[in-house]
């Protein structure tokens, strides 16, 4: 019977208790998507290696104030946050402006999208762009929500922010994103009810 | 009732029921009549769909390997041995026991006791429950730091021993005396 692998909890313990093995396994484990995740949130490769590499060291130099009954994960991506968040302060505080609800988008100018396909998912570059078009406040919520599979309890945990300001932000990021979408397809913005009756 | 949801409110909800929320009767209502919420909620699942299939990246090959070197420059703290906590928590749990004990020895002086007798032998053996309890719970504790917390809870719990409850005890029987 193969051993089960240790979790996470278990790992931290490692590290507390002075087993090196602890950081690379928790590194493998966990590397590709809090580098993801910064990668999106600052657009640039090398600062989101950067960043992640800051945000590892911390989460590995403050181990000691870890929760093991909450998920490791979370607890690392809340520092990805706040390191990623510092960063843009410090070099583009207007991606933070949460009313940049104007921002340009930077679209391709082929008509190659998904124009009429509704219910397919978006090709992946698109939503690279789309994404990328989006204050960091509201890009950050849809990629914890989605992309990390969070609930909106977790994503406020991750943020320190109250569940009523994530999910705020939550259908902001979404308006932003399906209004683009249409933008980018030609479609209407949004259509009321009044406008459809007679 | 159904129509009073109007086309805003419909996308409060919509984004809501993308949340795992249930839909409320009315947005079914309004989603039946209303082709642009209708659109507007498949393109939001179809948007949670696409940002939750985005790759994966990986960082550089030397990743990992300026993290672990830099952490070995200068480790989180020098690992103190197991022996030595282990150590370190027996006597802890040794000198609670003792106190928890000496604080059963406090008895009441013969004859009428005044209130503030009685309240000083209660509050010092609350005290040593206390004390005794923390120590227990911090050799338990998830984290180090949880152990520390634990561990300052007792040390609050013998200065409230010895500041008050001590000092107010009424009579103390040493081991061996005769009452």
């Amino acid at each position: 019977m193969p051993a089960t692998p240790p979790t996470d909890a278990e790992l931290a313990r490692r590290c507390l208790d002075g087993g090196a093995d602890g950081y690379a396994l928790l590194l493998e484990r966990h590397k590709g998507r809090v580098y993801s995740f910064l990668l999106r949130l600052v657009g640039d490769a090398a600062d989101a290696e950067d960043l992640a590499q800051t945000a590892f060291l911390k989460a590995f130099r403050s181990l000691d104030s870890y929760d093991p009954s909450r998920p490791f994960l979370s607890w690392l991506f809340g520092i990805a946050h706040h390191a990623g968040l510092d960063f843009l302060r410090a070099r583009r505080p207007r991606e933070l402006a949460l009313d940049d609800a104007d921002a340009p988008l930077d679209l391709p100018d082929e008509s190659s999208g998904p124009e009429a396909e509704v219910e397919s998912a978006l090709q992946a570059e698109l939503v690279e762009r789309l994404l990328r078009s989006l204050p960091a406040p509201y890009r950050e919520v849809l990629l914890l929500r989605h992309a990390e599979d969070m609930s909106v309890e977790q994503a406020a945990a991750v943020l320190s922010l109250p569940v009523g300001t994530v999910k705020v932000r939550l259908f902001r990021a979404r308006e932003m994103m399906r209004a683009r979408w249409e933008s980018v397809s030609g479609e209407k913005k949004f259509e009321t009810r009044k406008d459809r009756r007679p | 009732m159904d129509d009073a949801m109007d086309c805003t409110n419909a996308r409060l909800q919509i984004s809501a029921l993308l949340d795992g929320d249930l839909p409320a009767p009315s947005l079914n209502a309004h989603l039946s009549s209303c082709a642009a919420c209708s659109r507007a909620l498949a393109r939001g699942r179809a948007l949670g769909a696409s940002l939750a299939a985005l790759p994966v990246s990986r960082p550089g090959p030397a990743f990992d390997a300026a993290i672990l070197a830099a952490l070995a420059a200068a480790p989180r703290r020098s690992p103190t041995p197991r022996f030595v906590r282990s150590a370190a928590w027996a006597s802890a749990l040794w000198t609670a026991a003792s106190f928890w004990a000496a604080s059963r020895l406090i008895g009441e002086a013969p004859g009428p006791a005044s209130f503030t007798a009685r309240a000083g032998v209660l509050l010092g053996r609350a005290c040593a429950d206390a004390h005794m309890a923390a120590v227990l719970a911090g050799l338990f504790a998830p984290s180090p730091r949880a152990g520390g917390e634990f561990l300052a809870a007792s040390l609050l719990a013998a200065v409230l021993f010895f500041t008050i409850a001590l000092p107010s005890r009424p009579h103390t029987r040493t081991i061996g005396a005769r009452s």
